[in-house]
């Protein structure tokens, strides 16, 4: 499982496209884009409960709040690392994201409908399963669930992220694990 | 299903999964032009005339939302503000700029007339609701401060004032939302 944590230094594929983009070229930064967009939509695409247009929306804003961050990105942790994380924090941190944990609504047809590349297959049926089991979790066992077990955060990194104590990311843990066995044996 | 089972499947989830729709054309639009403003360039405001304008309805949306009912004129009617003789558009903007500005004033005009014949809707609203709406404007109301703390640092900044123009129109957006939230069948049509 990786780790999120910041290593020392890091020179990289993206090392000469995120010097460039911080000089301000557009198109280094849209070559980092395309490079990491999937990667950053399926977290987010998870983390809003399988909200397309939602998690389309925090794309778009996580690219742009990337750009204006890219100065105090100091090459400490791989760029992709530091991307991640704070997409992470622009879907959790998002309004709408919040008002659907009040609300616990969701257009599972769309849920059902996506796999990884797009296409439906045998496969994506067990898969989707899945998808909608972790969809309709409570929000912050959702969130603990796709940072833990899908995103390889350790129970640290995701108290960081979401403000909750380690204790709580663990038991948050246990009962999505629980939520989702019971819903996938129903 | 065991836990072994089910960490298995989850570690097969894909990683990465692409979006419906390509977002780089927002993306570019939001971030071409910042950090390019020409030195000595006039510090131009294209959101100020729009932002009193806003201002004023933002004041009524809270009146209706919090507080008194309307912000009315002592012969029961709603004080209309004189903006467009007060705030012109300087000539140095771009046409697409002004057409743009003009464009957000006729939404005010309108979104305004609206609230006129809304009244004081919060107590026929659901609790959720108004707890929604009031997210909303907690948020949008935490922009406008960056914002505005942002261009009074770079006030020609382009993609500074772009976004400004932006969260305008978002509040317009917002109030017009509101104004069609009245359960009491007072709304008018414009």
């Amino acid at each position: 499982m990786a780790s999120w944590k910041a290593d020392a230094s890091y020179h990289d594929e993206d090392s000469d496209l995120v010097d460039s983009a911080r000089e301000g070229d557009c198109i280094a930064f849209e070559k980092l884009y395309r490079r990491h967009r999937d990667r950053i939509y399926a977290l987010l695409w998870r983390l809003s409960g399988g909200d397309s247009a939602l998690a389309e929306d925090l794309l778009q804003e996580s690219f742009v709040r990337a750009w204006q961050k890219l100065g105090s990105f100091r090459g400490e942790s791989k760029f992709g690392t530091w991307l991640h994380r704070l997409s992470a924090n622009v879907g959790l941190s998002d309004r709408r994201t919040r008002l659907r944990r009040v609300e616990h609504e969701r257009d599972m047809t769309d849920a059902t409908d996506r796999t990884a590349t797009g296409a439906r297959d045998v496969v994506a049926g067990k898969r989707m399963d899945l998808e909608q089991a972790i969809s309709k979790l409570p929000e912050r066992a959702r969130t603990v669930l796709v940072l833990y077990d899908i995103e390889g955060y350790s129970h640290a990194e995701i108290a960081e992220t979401t403000g909750m104590a380690i204790g709580s990311s663990k038991a948050q843990l246990h009962r999505a694990r629980k939520l989702i066995r019971e819903n996938l044996d129903s | 299903m065991k836990e072994q089972e089910l960490l298995r499947q989850m570690a097969n989830l894909p990683k990465e999964i692409a979006p419906d729709h390509d977002v780089w054309p927002r993306v570019l639009s939001r971030i071409e032009g910042t950090g390019r403003v020409a030195p000595g360039s006039s510090p131009m405001r294209p959101w100020r005339p729009v932002a009193i304008a806003a201002g004023v309805l933002v004041a009524f949306a809270v009146g209706l939302l919090l507080g008194p009912k309307w912000l009315a004129t002592p012969t029961g009617g709603v004080e209309m503000p004189q903006l467009a003789e007060q705030e012109q558009v300087p000539d140095q903007y771009t046409p697409s700029l002004s057409a743009l500005l003009a464009a957000t004033e006729l939404e005010y005009q309108a979104a305004f007339r609206e609230f006129m014949a809304v009244g004081d809707s919060r107590d026929s609203l659901a609790p959720l609701t108004v707890e929604k709406i009031m997210m909303s404007w907690e948020e949008m109301k935490q922009s406008e401060t960056r914002l505005t703390d942002a261009l009074m640092e770079n006030p020609g900044n382009d993609f500074l004032n772009t976004r400004m123009m932006e969260l305008r129109s978002r509040q317009l957006q917002f109030l017009q939302q509101i104004a069609a939230l009245d359960h009491d069948s007072r709304r008018i049509s414009i």
